[in-house]
């Protein structure tokens, strides 16, 4: 057993977690308790299909074998970030996974495939390429959002923050040519029909 | 139109190549969808063109709330020219899926195509570049096969709608497929394989601007919490549960504690109870794959899924291996008749594989993959119920060359295998032999085959019109109104909002409370088989039924959902709301709209597909030419009930007429010819489609 799981079993503290689901919890042992709180089981954890992402206000739980693929996650995000409905510059993205799978055209996943698609999002990296890469350094902490985000006043539109991102993420929107990335509303958890995306709070962890 | 709408109608000339954009503000008072497809087939398509005429167009049509976020949002209805009914009249496929939400997100309120391509060629719209391509590497390839190669090329985000073989073979019977399992039949495909058009792909990387969005926040929270249940929205569990003041073993509402997901990745995800409330179990409400094709589908649904946009998953994701065997891949899925119409061909039923039952879900995985990969259309069923005929009837003996006859697996149909689909589709798609002319559709194999009075005449046979479309909702639902709605129309009717209402699951006299709050009297709503002669508050039920479907492929929305009637919520009264299309549409276009606004709107498109259809008829006299052409067994059926007693859903010939006479001149039509009037036509802003008709000597004085 690895100290993370020793730490995991006896207990979890926000800065802990932090540490360690950066690293991914493949092959980690969960609390009990730990796990009822995220809503899923030792056996998701185990077969890689729940992604936790940790955020300074909880964590983002991923359960893509509840994922039907409607893309409210994306309507929700963009009708409440941009008053402007559609996919390509949604915060949340399930559609680049949707037709054939994370790994993309040919690796045998998605509607095409096995039926699985996972919905993405910033992962809110402690040290973020985006932010480094900005030229301008319009992605910032932001102390209303409690995250780093975009200040699309002073956004160029360049998309060095895309290229920057190992998972763009970061997506410049065609129309107003300003970057744009998760703030952690948790309109995207609020509007899933079938829960696959939900948001724990960290006082519900720690607790 | 800067909210709601894009501005734009794309137009693609396959002649000679030329793409234009125009402005679609000017089709504003026909909203979009259905609205400017009428619109402009009325305008541009002359009678006397034939389907596979240079001349026809296909008119693919969204509205100011595709993929707005409105639920169930993604729907593209595509009018052109009936291949497969008599005289070849105006008809409408309606698709779901993505590519709705996609051409919307690319820029445009409708896609125009017209011409003919000298050789085959696809479409490439990426956002406002859009370009006609070669498509030599395409064709003669499935629709699967299509999209695949176009995704590769173009990434794995793009949306594609293609045609199959069957179009490309211009197999009357056919249609397009996005996402897989989306299509859009009514013929469509073999209209664009005479075109040469094998596919369209979209990159749309914009979004529909909303004027108010919170409150369409607020709107879809308000109905995926209080109006919403689900499939057809049906408002009660199929299972007694104790939240549940009701349930109705027939309900699409088919979650329950101990039915699962039983193929999930990770291990089974229970449906459980999902009472009203809580929007983040919508989704598990419906699981069509159990409710389509039995429970044996249970261990095979890996999940639900469906279009964009929609929070009720009525698409079974399907994994069985069993069906790798016959070439098709394991895992796929469907909805509703095209989810199981694949076996009802086998005279004893499919044969079970591994367990009891089993052979309908292999059965029809293999099909409708097949189906689907070819872009074969089954007119509801209809081509299905007609192998059945023929093979019942010993018609094939009869018209099939010996030959071909011998050639045929029939030892397989009578076995249930799967692998006599595979052939059956086959021939179809490659319009091998006399067999294959079963998909020119019933009008066709009727005149062809010499099938006869008692063809039509067969009840079992659900033909509805002896101009070849079956019955859709017809006399079984709500009497003269279903039986009205199945005259409408020149294909199959598309009209669900009657039958989601019937269907709902609440008690019999709480359908006539809400009936009589909507009609004006609870007389209005007949239970099933316990008919009345026709009143006035029937007809009233009738018109809001068929202006409801038509403003729901115009905004467009889908009717095999909306409206929202009546909700699942006993705190409501089980009350819905049907000013709920009003409130989003101005909450996402910005306009001033009220329940009453949009009803008219709907009312102009209706009177606008009854004006066409008099034009190319050439005939004002649609009471006689068109709207009675009811099969015999409508009026027969049931020998020994008296029509209007207890046990039966036949219709009265007498009835049935005084019935049209009433919705005519509900209408504003002529009552004894059923066409529209000057006066009508005016009143609904259209003076240029009466003068239009009037120089045609087509106008009632």
């Amino acid at each position: 057993m690895s100290d993370h799981g020793e730490i995991l079993r006896t207990g979890l503290t926000r800065q802990e977690f932090l540490r360690i689901s950066g690293k991914g919890l493949a092959g980690l042992t969960l609390a009990p308790s730990l796990l009822a709180v995220l809503g899923c089981s030792q056996k998701d954890v185990d077969s890689g299909t729940v992604e936790l992402t940790t955020t300074p206000k909880g964590v983002l739980v991923t359960q893509r074998a509840r994922c039907t693929g409607c893309h409210r996650c994306e309507t929700a995000c963009t009708t409440f970030n941009y008053g402007s409905v559609g996919s390509f510059f949604s915060r949340v993205k399930i559609h680049r996974h949707y037709f054939y799978g994370d790994e993309g055209a040919g690796s045998g996943g998605g509607l095409y495939g096995d039926l699985n698609y996972t919905a993405d999002t910033c992962r809110q990296c402690k040290h973020p390429a985006c932010m480094q890469a900005c030229p301008i350094k319009a992605i910032a902490w932001n102390e209303k959002y409690r995250c780093i985000s975009v200040d699309t006043q002073r956004c160029l539109g360049c998309g060095a923050c895309t290229s920057a991102c190992p998972w763009m993420m970061a997506t410049v929107n065609p129309v107003t040519h300003k970057s744009g990335k998760c703030i952690l509303c948790g309109e995207c958890a609020s509007a899933c029909p079938t829960g696959a995306l939900s948001i724990i709070e960290w006082k519900e962890i720690t607790v | 139109m800067a909210d709601g709408w894009t501005g734009k109608i794309l137009r693609v000339n396959l002649s000679t190549g030329v793409i234009t954009k125009e402005e679609s503000s000017k089709y504003k008072k026909f909203i979009g969808g259905m609205g400017i497809g009428y619109k402009i087939m009325f305008d541009e398509v002359p009678p006397g063109t034939q389907p596979f005429d240079e001349a026809n167009k296909l008119v693919f049509a969204v509205g100011p709330l595709t993929g707005s976020g409105a639920p169930c949002s993604s729907r593209v209805n595509i009018t052109t020219l009936s291949t497969f009914t008599r005289d070849h009249l105006v008809v409408d496929a309606h698709m779901g899926g993505f590519f709705a939400a996609w051409l919307k997100y690319a820029g445009y309120d409708a896609l125009v195509i017209e011409g003919k391509s000298p050789k085959p060629v696809w479409l490439n719209i990426n956002d406002d570049e859009v370009s006609l391509e070669d498509a030599a590497f395409l064709w003669g390839k499935g629709t699967r096969g299509t999209t695949d190669e176009l995704c590769r090329e173009l990434g794995a985000e793009t949306c594609v709608a293609s045609i199959g073989q069957a179009g490309e073979n211009l197999v009357p019977l056919s249609g397009m497929l996005n996402s897989r399992n989306h299509s859009g039949g009514a013929g469509t495909g073999a209209v664009l394989g005479s075109k040469k058009l094998k596919a369209i792909a979209i990159r749309g990387t914009k979004g529909v601007n909303v004027a108010d969005r919170m409150e369409l926040k607020r709107l879809n929270d308000y109905t995926l919490t209080q109006l919403m249940g689900a499939n057809n929205n049906h408002v009660v569990p199929s299972t007694p549960q104790a939240w549940a003041e009701f349930s109705d073993p027939r309900s699409r509402w088919t979650a329950r504690k101990g039915l699962y997901w039983g193929a999930a990745e990770g291990g089974p995800i229970e449906t459980g109870e999902n009472p009203p409330g809580n929007q983040n179990t919508v989704g598990f409400r419906t699981m069509k794959s159990v409710f389509d094709l039995g429970p044996a589908a249970e261990k095979h649904t890996v999940k639900m899924s469906g279009c964009h946009s929609c929070p009720i998953r009525c698409m079974s994701q399907l994994k069985v291996p069993q069906a790798k065997q016959y070439g098709t891949p394991e895992t796929g899925g469907n909805t509703c008749v095209a989810n199981f119409v694949h076996t009802t061909i086998f005279p004893h039923g499919p044969k079970d594989f591994d367990d009891k039952g089993d052979g309908t879900v292999v059965g029809n995985l293999v099909g409708l993959t097949l189906f689907d990969d070819y872009g074969l259309w089954c007119n509801y069923g209809q081509l299905h119920r007609d192998f059945t005929y023929c093979y019942e009837h010993d018609v094939f003996k009869r018209v099939l060359p010996e030959e071909e006859y011998n050639s045929i697996p029939w030892n397989l149909l009578e076995a249930g295998d799967p692998a006599f689909i595979k052939d059956f589709y086959h021939r179809l798609a490659y319009r091998v032999g006399e067999l294959s002319h079963l998909s020119d559709g019933s009008y066709v194999i009727a005149e062809r085959w010499k099938l006869g009075e008692k063809y039509w005449a067969d009840p079992e046979n659900h033909l509805w019109s002896t101009r070849g479309w079956p019955v859709h909702h017809a006399n079984e639902a709500s009497a003269q109104v279903g039986s009205i709605i199945n005259c409408m129309y020149n294909r199959d009717a598309m009209t669900h909002t009657h039958i989601n209402f019937i269907g709902s699951g609440l008690p019999l006299a709480l359908k006539k409370e809400v009936a009589a709050e909507l009609f004006g009297s609870a007389d209005a709503y007949d239970g099933t088989k316990d008919y009345t002669p026709i009143n006035q508050y029937k007809i009233k039920y009738t018109k809001w039924a068929i202006l409801r479907s038509c403003l729901h492929d115009t905004l467009t929305l889908c009717n095999w959902v909306w409206p929202m009637t009546v909700s699942p919520m006993k705190s409501r009264s089980y009350r819905g709301d049907l000013a709920l299309e009003a409130k989003y549409f101005k909450a996402v276009t910005g306009d001033e709209m009220t329940e009453e606004g949009l009803d008219l709107a709907a009312e102009r498109i209706f009177t606008l597909h009854r004006a066409y259809t008099v034009k190319l008829l050439n005939s004002m006299d649609l009471r006689n030419d068109h709207d009675w052409s009811i099969c015999a067994w409508v009026f027969d059926k049931d020998p020994d009930k008296p029509v209007f007693t207890k046990g039966t859903d036949k219709m009265d010939q007498a009835d049935m007429k005084k019935s049209l006479t009433m919705f005519y001149t509900e209408m504003g039509w002529d009552p004894a010819l059923g066409c529209p009037t000057r006066k009508t036509l005016v009143r609904l802003g259209m003076e240029d489609v009466a003068d239009d008709l009037a120089a045609r000597h087509l106008l009632p004085a």
